[in-house]
C-alpha cells in the first residue's frame, strides 16, 4: 500500500507512515482528540499528508463540533430564559431558523459566527432590538462597561449571572426613555451575594455622571 | 531576474485558484495554519489564498533550499511576509521545477511563538534562518 504512494516533492517511492493524536477544540463546542496521518518520504526527507487522508477527517470533526457549538448556545439561552422565536425577533431572522439550526446540527458558518458573538456579548440582543442604530449601540456598550466595572471588574458570565439575578432582586436595569435614547438610567441594586448600590445617569453620549456609594 | 519574486508569487497565487492538485503543503504548514490562523484544511488553506488573503505582501528573501533533494538543479526558496486583518504572516514557497509543482513550505506568524530568537529580533546583524 505505501509503495503506491509517491512523494509530491522529489516523486520516490519510498515513504513511511506514521500516525498521531491533535486535539481540536472549538468555543463553546467543546473538544474532541482525532487521530491524523502523516507521511515521511525516506529520500528527501519531507513529512506530510501526501494521501489527502487528514482533510476528511478534520472537516468532520470541525462540523461535528459547530453542530456542537449551536445546540450549547442556545441552551444556554433558553435555560436563561430567553425564547428563541424573541431572539429570532429581534435578529430578524426568520422564525424557527435557531431551532433548524439547532435540531438538523448543520447550521450555517455564518449563523455559528452570529451565535458565538450574542453568547460573547449578550448585549449585542440588545442592540438589535434598537436596530442597530449607532447611538444606541453605543450607550448599551457603555452601560455594560459600567455594569463590568461596578463589578469590581470581574468577569461575569451575562448568562449565568442571569440566572442568578431572577433568583433575587436584579442587579441591572435598563431604563430606556425614548426610541432615540437620549437618557438612559442604569441603577444597581445589591443582592445577596454582591452588595452594590449604584446609579448612573447619561443624558447624552458625551456627558457621563456618575454615583456609587 | 531582480523581479523574479514577483512573478513567483503571481504564479502561486494563481495556482492555488487554477490547479490545487499542484500545490502540496509540506512540513508543518497545514498544522500551523490549524494552529495561527483557525485555516483547517488544504482547501481552505489555498482558497484563503488565492482569493486575497495574504494582504500587504511584502518580499522577504530568496534562499537557495538547504534540503533540495538533488545537487542536479538548486531549487529556491522564496519567503514573503503578510497580514491577515491584524494578524502578521510569513509564508515560504519553492517552485518545484523538477516535479513541476508549488511546494508551500512555511505558513506561519514571522515569529513562531512568544519566545523570539535573537536572529528574529536582529535580523540584519545575526542573518536569516531558514524557517
Amino acid at each position: 500500500m505505501s509503495q503506491q504512494i509517491k512523494c509530491p516533492v522529489c516523486g520516490s517511492t519510498d515513504i513511511s507512515s506514521s500516525e498521531h493524536y491533535e486535539l481540536l477544540s472549538e468555543s463553546y463546542g467543546g473538544s474532541k482528540e482525532i487521530r491524523l496521518f502523516q507521511n515521511f518520504c525516506n529520500s528527501c526527507e519531507t513529512p506530510g499528508d501526501f494521501e489527502h487522508r487528514n482533510d476528511e477527517i478534520i472537516q468532520a470533526t470541525v462540523d461535528e463540533l459547530k453542530a456542537k457549538v449551536v445546540v450549547h448556545i442556545l441552551n444556554d439561552f433558553v435555560e436563561n430564559g430567553f425564547s428563541l422565536s424573541s431572539m429570532e425577533r429581534a435578529l430578524e431572522l426568520p422564525q424557527r431558523t435557531l431551532a433548524k439550526w439547532k435540531n438538523t446540527g448543520k447550521p450555517s458558518a455564518a449563523g455559528v459566527s452570529l451565535l458565538k458573538f450574542i453568547r460573547c456579548f449578550p448585549w449585542l440582543l440588545d442592540v438589535a432590538e434598537q436596530k442597530f442604530e449607532f447611538q444606541s449601540a453605543q450607550k448599551i456598550f457603555v452601560s455594560t462597561a459600567y455594569y463590568f466595572i461596578a463589578n469590581n471588574s470581574k468577569y461575569i458570565d451575562p448568562l449565568i449571572n442571569k440566572a442568578e439575578s431572577q433568583s433575587s432582586s436584579p442587579l441591572m436595569t435598563y431604563t430606556f426613555n425614548d426610541n432615540s435614547i437620549t437618557n438612559m438610567t442604569i441603577n444597581l441594586h445589591s443582592s445577596a451575594s454582591n452588595i452594590l448600590h449604584s446609579d448612573l445617569t447619561i443624558n447624552r453620549a458625551p456627558e457621563l455622571s456618575c454615583t456609587t456609594r | 531576474m531582480i523581479d523574479d519574486h514577483v512573478r513567483v508569487i503571481k504564479e502561486f497565487i494563481a495556482a492555488c485558484g487554477n490547479t490545487p492538485e499542484k500545490v502540496i503543503p509540506i512540513n508543518n504548514v497545514l498544522h500551523d495554519a490549524r494552529t495561527y490562523y483557525k485555516i483547517f484544511t488544504k482547501r481552505e488553506l489555498l482558497e484563503f489564498i488565492a482569493n486575497g488573503g495574504l494582504e500587504q505582501l511584502v518580499f522577504d528573501k530568496r534562499k537557495q533550499w538547504e534540503k533540495n533533494f538533488t545537487q542536479q538543479r538548486p531549487l529556491f526558496v522564496y519567503s514573503f511576509k503578510f497580514k491577515s486583518l491584524h494578524l502578521p504572516g510569513y509564508i515560504a514557497i519553492i517552485e518545484n521545477n523538477i516535479i513541476g509543482n508549488w511546494l508551500l513550505k512555511s505558513f506561519h506568524p514571522p515569529t513562531k511563538g512568544n519566545n523570539p530568537t535573537l536572529g528574529d529580533k536582529f535580523p540584519n546583524l545575526i542573518g536569516h534562518s531558514e524557517e
